[in-house]
C-alpha cells in the first residue's frame, strides 16, 4: 500500500510540474497569469479567446501562437493558449471547458476534422463564437464562424513548382513526407501532384515517411544516395526534413542538388543563410495567428465578415530574400 | 551418484553465436537484392547509422542485463542533444558540451536509478515518467524549435574520417564497445552487474550492495545516451527537442535480437552490437531497394518476437 | 574468555506488533555441531535473518568473537565470520557454477575479475567434496540436489567461524549427506561451529553436540544430544507429547483404480508398470535423479511420454495435458511447492480456491462468500496457521504453504492423489498432520501415492513401497517386507 502511495504521489507531483513548466512556457512571450475575470462579454473587461491548438512542439506552431497573441494585446484580448497534445479528446476536453470557464471565444486548429462538431454546436449553443485555424474541420461553413489558415495543396504546388522551374521540367526527383495519412501531408502530397502532372519529365524516384523528423530524413536520404539512382531534388514536406536531407547530400560531397521545405521555421530560415537548403514556402504562421485573432474579434463584435474563408499568402523564400525573415 | 558429461552442446553454441550468423545471412540477402548495397561507400554509412543507436543500445544493455529497463533514454537524448546545441555555437570549447551531456545523462540516470532502488518504483513506471517529464522539458528549454546554429567544428565530429575513410563516428562506437565489453567481461563491477540481474536475492544475501548497483547502470545508460544526444547534434546540426523519440524502443530491440534476456542476468555485448547492426542494415537494404520505412516497423516486430521466442524456448528445453 | 564464540542474548523482534522472537537466546561454541530446532513460526529463521543482518533486532545483544556485534547487512555478517546456507535455495542460474560460488567475494586483481584463480579454487572445492560437476557448467543445467552441494561449497569457501545451515540436506541423497557429514567434521576440527537447522531427526542425533529448541517464539532450552531422545525432543518443539511420529490409520484396501503399463520417457523413465487400488498409499522411493519426478509428471500430462498406457477404473485413458489429468480424478501435489505450487503474491484464499473454482460459483459468477468458505473450511481442517485468509501466501512457512497447495488440491475432490516429497522442510507437527491427512483420505476411499527421500516416512505410512533406480523400477515391497537395508539397495540398483 505504501509504495502504491509513493508511487502515486511521484506521478502527481510529476505531472503537476510538467504542466506548470509547460503553462508558464506559452504565457512566458505575455507574462499573462491565470487571474482575469472570467465574465462573459461586457464591454469593460478585457475579452478573453482561447486558443486550441493540435501541439506546440514545433517552430511553426509557436509562431502561429505568439504572433496571436501578439494581436490580442493590441486589441485589448487576452489569448490562451492549449496545448492539445495531437489527442483528439484532450482538444474536445480544452474546448468544453473554455465553454465552461466563460471565454468570449475561441479559435482552434482541429486535431482530428471529424470528431469536433458536437462541441461545436454545444460552444454555439452556448453563445460563444468559434473560428478554425491553420486547420478546418470538416464541413467547417456550417459550424464555425470562419476559417483563418495556410493552404498546404497551394503550398505543396508552389514548392514542387519551384523545384520544377530550378529542373527546367526534367530531372529525378525524391519527396520525404509528414506522416503518412495525416492532412498537411495529403494535402501537400495533392499540390505535388498538380504539378507533376504538368510535367511528364520529373520522375519521382523516391519517396518515403521521414515522420517531420530531421534524423529519419538524414538516414533515409543518405541511404538513397547510395541506391544507384541519381537524385536532383528532395522535396521535402517541411523544413525540418529538409534540413537532415541537406546535412546527408553535403556529407554525401554533392554539391548541385535542389532541396526545399516548407513551413519557414528558424532552422529552415537558416539552413538556406547557410546554402545548404534552397528555399522553403512561407505560409505566413505569424499571418495567420494575428489574422485568425482579429477575426474572432469581429466575430464577438458582432460584425459580419466579407470573406469566411480567409487563407494567408505563400511566400516562397529563397537566399534571395531569406534576409528579411 | 550424479555423473554429468559435458557434449559439444550444439543447441547452446547456436544459440549463443546464432545472431552473428543471421547478421551474416541477413547481409548477403541484401547483397543480392541489390548490388549497391555492398559497395564501400553504403557499407560506411551503415556504420554511421550504427553508430548512435549502437552507443544507446549499449548503455541500455547495462540496464536489462541487471534485470532493469529504461524508457527514458530517448528523451535524454533529446535534453541532452539541446543543452549541446545551445553550447556547441562556437562560444566554448566541444569539450564543454560533451561534458553537459555527460552529466546531464548521469544526473537523469541517477534520478532513475534513485526512485528505483531506493523509492521501490518499478522501472517501467519510473522511466516512463521520466521519459515524459524529460521530453516536456527539450521543449519547455528550447523554446519548441530546434535550436540552430553549431559550429562547424562542432558539425565536423561526426561528418569527419579518421585517415579519410573511417568515420569519428564509427571510431567513437567502437571505444564505447571496447570500454563496456571490459567492464562487462572482465570487472568484479560487470560480474556483480549479472548476479543482481540473474538473481536479486542471492546477489544481495551475498552482500553486494544491490542499491548502488542498481542506481549506477542507470547513471550509465544515462551517460550513454548523453553521448548518443552529443553525437546526434552533430549529425542533424540541429538539437531538436523532439530528437529520440522512439529510441528507447529501438536500444531494447538491439538488445533483445542480441540475445539479452528480459529478465536479466544473461546477454552477451558482441550479441547487443550486431542487433544494433542489424537494426541498420534492414533500415538501409529497404531504403536502397525504395521500400517503405513502414515495412522497417513490421520487419523490426517480428524479429523482436522471433528474437525473444527462440530465448523462451532455449531455456524451456532441457 | 568466554567459552562461546557466539552468544545471542534476549534478542526479541516484532513485525507489525506481532512478536516473532520474545527474549530468545542462543549460545554456539567454537568447533561444535549445534542444532536448531523447533516447529514451523517458532522463529529460527527470523533469528538467523537477525545474524546475518538482513532483519534487525529490536532488544537484545549478540557478542561475536568476544566483541559486541551488530551487522547492518550479510556483508557485514560475513566480514566478521558468519556465513549462512539457506534453506530456499539461491542459485543464480544462467551463470557457470565457479561464478556462482564466489558471487559477492569475487576474486579479483584489482578492478579485474581473476577467472583463472576463481576456477582454479572452484575445481579444489568441488573435487574436495567429490561432486562430478565441471566448474563451468550452467546452474540451470544441474540438478536440484547438485544446486544444494553448490551452496554448501560457497559457505565452506567463506572460511567462516560460524557456518549456518538451514536444511542442508532436503534435497539430496544419503550418499551425499555422508560427504557433507565428512566436511561437516573436518570443519569442526578447524575450530568452526556450525548452527545446524534440519527437521531430519536421525541427522540431528548423528552429527550434532548440542540441541537449542524454540517455540512459538520463545526459547525453551539447551542441552546435549547424549541427554535427550526424540521424544524428549518432540516434546520441547511441540509442548506435548507425540507417540508416533508416522500414525497409521486402518483403511480397506480396494480394486484397483489405477493401472499404469510399460511408462517411458526417453531415458528418465524406462518401462515401468504398477497398479494403485482404492484405500492405498502407495511410496516411491529412489535416490534423487532416479526419475521418480519425471515419472509422475508424465502421469500427470506435463510431459509427455515416449510410451506406456493408463487406465483408470480398468479404462484406459489420454492424458495430454494437467486439465486431461484432473477431469480423470488426478491430483499432483508438486515436488516444488514456490515454483510450481502456489501463486505466492496471491492470498491463502486465493491459492486454496484455484482448481476447484467452478464448484464456487453463483449464477456462473464468482461468488466471494463460498470462496471465503472454502477457504476457511481448508484452513480449519488442516489446521494451517495463518493470520488471516487474506494473508499473502509468500509470507507462510514452508509447511503451511504446502497445506495450502493440498488444500488447493482436496478442494477439488480428486480420487487419486499424487503427492511428491510433500514433506519436504516441513516440521514435526506440519509432517504428523499431513500424514494423518493421507490416512483421512484413504479411509475415505480415495488412493494416495507419495514419493519421498526419507525412507522411514515411506516406511511408516505406506502399504507399498516400489523402488526406482536410474529410471527403472528396481523393487516392489508390501508392509510386511520393509526394511530399510532392502530399499536402499534396489535403490542403488545394487542386488540385495
Amino acid at each position: 500500500m505504501k509504495k502504491k502511495l509513493a508511487a502515486f504521489l511521484m506521478s502527481a507531483v510529476l505531472t503537476v510540474g510538467l504542466l506548470a513548466g509547460c503553462n508558464s512556457a506559452s504565457n512566458e512571450e505575455t507574462g499573462n497569469n491565470d487571474t482575469a475575470e472570467t465574465e462573459a462579454g461586457s464591454g469593460s473587461e478585457k475579452l478573453k479567446v482561447a486558443m486550441c491548438m493540435s501541439h506546440q512542439t514545433n517552430d511553426f506552431q509557436i509562431t502561429v501562437t505568439s504572433a496571436a497573441i501578439a494581436k490580442g494585446e493590441e486589441l485589448g484580448i487576452e489569448v490562451v493558449v492549449f496545448d492539445g497534445n495531437n489527442d483528439s479528446a484532450t482538444q474536445i476536453s480544452q474546448i468544453e471547458s473554455a465553454v465552461d470557464q466563460g471565454y468570449d471565444g475561441i479559435i482552434f486548429e482541429p486535431i482530428n476534422v471529424d470528431a469536433v462538431q458536437n462541441i461545436v454546436d454545444y460552444a454555439t449553443q452556448e453563445g460563444v463564437p468559434v473560428i478554425n485555424v491553420v486547420g478546418a474541420m470538416t464541413d467547417w461553413e456550417d459550424y464555425v464562424a470562419g476559417y483563418v489558415g495556410g493552404d498546404n495543396v497551394t503550398a505543396g504546388e508552389m514548392e514542387m513548382r519551384k523545384v520544377a522551374e530550378l529542373l527546367d521540367g526534367k530531372g529525378n526527383v525524391a519527396i520525404l513526407n509528414g506522416p503518412m495519412g495525416s492532412d498537411p501531408q495529403i494535402q501537400r502530397h495533392e499540390g505535388y501532384d498538380i504539378v507533376l502532372a504538368e510535367y511528364p519529365d520529373l520522375v519521382v524516384v523516391n519517396e518515403d515517411d521521414a515522420e517531420w523528423a530531421t534524423d529519419k530524413a538524414l538516414n533515409i536520404v543518405e541511404n538513397w544516395l547510395q541506391s544507384g539512382k541519381d537524385i536532383d531534388a528532395v522535396v521535402c514536406q517541411n523544413d525540418g526534413m529538409a534540413v537532415g536531407a541537406a546535412k546527408a547530400i553535403q556529407d554525401a560531397g554533392l554539391t548541385d542538388v535542389i532541396v526545399t521545405g516548407i513551413d519557414a521555421t528558424s532552422d529552415g530560415i537558416d539552413a538556406i543563410k547557410s546554402g545548404a537548403v534552397t528555399g522553403t514556402v512561407s505560409q505566413d504562421a505569424a499571418g495567420q495567428g494575428s489574422l485568425s485573432v482579429e477575426t474572432i474579434y469581429k466575430v464577438i463584435k458582432g460584425e459580419t465578415l466579407d470573406d469566411k474563408d480567409l487563407r494567408t499568402e505563400n511566400i516562397w523564400i529563397d537566399s534571395s530574400n531569406v534576409n528579411d525573415y | 551418484m550424479e555423473k554429468v558429461k559435458k557434449p559439444f552442446d550444439k543447441q547452446r553454441f547456436i544459440k549463443e553465436y546464432g545472431i552473428i550468423l543471421i547478421f551474416v545471412v541477413l547481409v548477403a540477402v541484401m547483397t543480392i537484392l541489390s548490388p549497391n548495397f555492398a559497395q564501400p561507400k553504403n557499407l560506411i554509412n551503415i556504420l554511421k547509422q550504427t553508430s548512435i543507436n549502437g552507443i544507446l543500445s549499449l548503455g541500455m544493455m547495462f540496464v536489462i542485463i541487471s534485470g532493469g529497463f529504461d524508457l527514458s533514454v530517448g528523451s535524454i537524448v533529446g535534453v541532452s542533444g539541446v543543452a549541446a546545441a545551445y553550447l556547441g555555437m562556437g562560444e566554448y570549447p566541444l569539450i564543454i558540451p560533451l561534458l553537459a551531456c555527460i552529466g546531464l545523462g548521469a544526473l537523469f540516470g541517477l534520478g532513475n536509478g534513485i526512485g528505483i532502488s531506493f523509492g521501490n518504483l518499478p522501472p517501467f513506471i519510473m522511466t516512463l515518467g521520466m521519459m515524459t517529464v524529460l521530453r516536456g522539458l527539450a521543449l519547455v528549454i528550447s523554446g519548441g524549435q530546434p535550436v540552430t546554429g553549431i559550429s562547424g567544428e562542432y558539425v565536423n565530429i561526426s561528418s569527419g574520417f579518421l585517415f579519410g575513410i573511417i568515420p569519428y563516428l564509427a571510431v567513437y562506437f567502437v571505444i564505447a564497445i571496447a570500454i563496456c565489453a571490459f567492464i562487462l567481461t572482465k570487472t568484479v563491477y560487470g560480474r556483480r552487474i549479472y548476479s543482481c540481474g540473474g538473481n536479486m536475492l542471492a546477489a544481495r544475501v551475498s552482500g553486494i550492495n544491490v542499491k548502488a548497483m542498481q542506481t549506477s547502470v542507470y547513471m550509465i545508460a544515462g551517460i550513454m545516451a548523453g553521448v548518443a544526444g552529443f553525437l546526434l547534434t552533430a549529425r542533424t546540426t540541429v538539437g531538436a527537442p523532439t530528437a529520440g523519440e522512439g529510441y528507447e524502443m529501438d536500444a531494447i530491440t538491439a538488445c533483445v535480437i542480441g540475445g539479452v534476456s528480459m529478465n536479466g542476468g544473461t546477454g552477451k555485448w558482441y550479441g547487443v552490437v550486431v542487433g544494433a547492426l542489424i537494426i541498420s542494415v534492414i533500415a538501409n537494404g529497404l531504403d536502397i531497394l525504395g521500400v517503405s520505412s513502414h515495412y522497417q516497423k513490421i520487419i523490426k516486430g517480428i524479429i523482436i518476437i522471433v528474437a525473444v521466442l527462440a530465448d523462451v524456448n532455449g531455456k524451456n528445453a532441457r | 574468555m568466554s567459552e562461546y564464540i557466539l552468544e545471542m542474548k534476549n534478542i526479541s523482534k516484532s513485525f507489525s506488533g506481532v512478536k516473532a522472537l520474545d527474549n530468545v537466546m542462543l549460545q554456539v561454541k567454537p568447533g561444535e555441531v549445534h542444532a536448531l530446532m523447533g516447529e514451523n513460526g517458532a522463529g529460527k529463521s527470523t533469528l538467523m535473518k537477525i545474524l546475518m543482518g538482513i532483519y534487525s533486532s529490536d532488544g537484545g545483544e549478540i557478542i561475536m568473537n568476544g566483541g559486541k556485534y551488530k551487522a547492518n547487512n550479510p556483508k557485514e555478517a560475513m566480514s566478521v565470520g558468519i556465513s549462512m546456507i539457506h534453506q530456499e535455495l539461491n542459485p543464480i542460474l544462467d551463470m557457470p557454477v565457479y561464478e556462482n560460488i564466489f558471487v559477492g567475494r569475487e576474486l579479483h586483481k584489482g578492478i579485474l575479475v581473476d577467472k583463472a584463480a576463481e576456477l582454479k579454487e572452484a575445481r579444489r572445492l568441488l573435487d574436495d567434496l567429490e561432486i562430478s560437476v565441471s566448474p563451468q557448467m550452467m546452474l540451470r543445467n544441474l540438478s536440484v540436489a547438485q544446486c544444494q552441494l553448490i551452496e554448501i561449497i560457497k559457505a565452506i569457501s567463506i572460511k567462516a567461524k560460524v557456518i549456518i545451515m538451514d536444511e542442508p540436506t532436503s534435497a539430496i541423497t544419503d550418499h551425499e549427506v555422508n560427504v557433507l557429514f565428512s566436511h561437516i567434521e573436518s570443519l569442526r576440527k578447524q575450530g568452526t561451529a556450525i548452527i545446524y537447522i534440519s527437521h531430519r531427526m536421525e541427522e540431528i542425533f548423528k552429527i550434532c553436540d548440542r540441541i537449542t529448541v524454540m517455540r512459538d517464539g520463545q526459547y525453551v532450552g539447551t542441552d546435549t544430544v547424549k541427554n535427550l531422545d526424540e521424544n524428549k525432543l518432540i516434546k520441547m518443539m511441540v509442548g506435548r507429547e507425540i507417540t508416533d511420529v508416522f500414525p497409521k490409520l486402518e483403511a480397506e484396501i480396494g480394486e484397483v483404480v489405477l493401472k499404469a503399463k510399460n511408462i517411458s520417457r526417453g531415458k528418465r523413465v524406462k518401462d515401468i508398470s504398477f497398479d494403485l487400488r482404492r484405500g492405498e498409499i502407495l511410496g516411491i522411493a529412489g535416490l534423487v535423479g532416479a526419475g521418480r519426478t519425471e515419472l509422475v509428471e508424465g502421469l500427470f500430462g506435463i510431459e509427455k511420454l515416449s510410451a506406456g498406457e493408463i487406465y483408470i477404473h480398468d479404462r484406459k485413458v489420454s492424458i495430454h495435458s494437467p486439465r486431461d489429468a484432473i477431469k480423470h480424478g488426478l491430483a499432483l501435489v508438486t515436488e516444488d511447492r514456490k515454483g510450481s505450487g502456489l501463486n505466492l503474491g496471491g492470498t491463502v484464499e486465493d491459492n486454496i480456491t484455484t482448481i476447484a473454482i467452478k464448484k464456487l460459483l453463483k449464477g456462473g459468477l464468482v461468488n466471494k462468500s463460498n470462496m471465503r468458505k472454502a477457504a476457511d473450511e481448508y484452513i480449519d481442517k488442516l489446521k494451517i496457521k495463518t493470520p488471516s485468509r487474506d494473508q499473502a501466501a509468500r509470507n507462510l512457512s514452508g509447511g503451511n504453504q504446502q497445506k495450502i497447495v493440498i488444500s488447493k488440491w482436496l478442494l477439488a475432490e480428486p480420487e487419486i492423489i499424487i503427492m511428491d516429497e510433500p514433506t519436504r522442510g516441513i516440521d514435526v507437527g506440519a509432517k504428523r498432520d499431513i500424514y494423518l491427512l493421507m490416512g483421512e483420505l484413504v479411509k475415505n476411499g480415495k488412493s494416495v501415492i507419495v514419493i519421498s527421500s526419507e525412507i522411514p516416512e515411506l516406511m511408516g505410512i505406506c502399504d507399498r513401497i516400489l523402488v526406482m533406480a536410474e529410471g527403472e523400477m528396481t523393487g516392489a515391497l508390501s508392509r510386511g517386507d520393509f526394511s530399510q537395508e532392502n530399499i536402499m539397495a534396489y535403490a542403488s540398483a545394487i542386488e540385495a
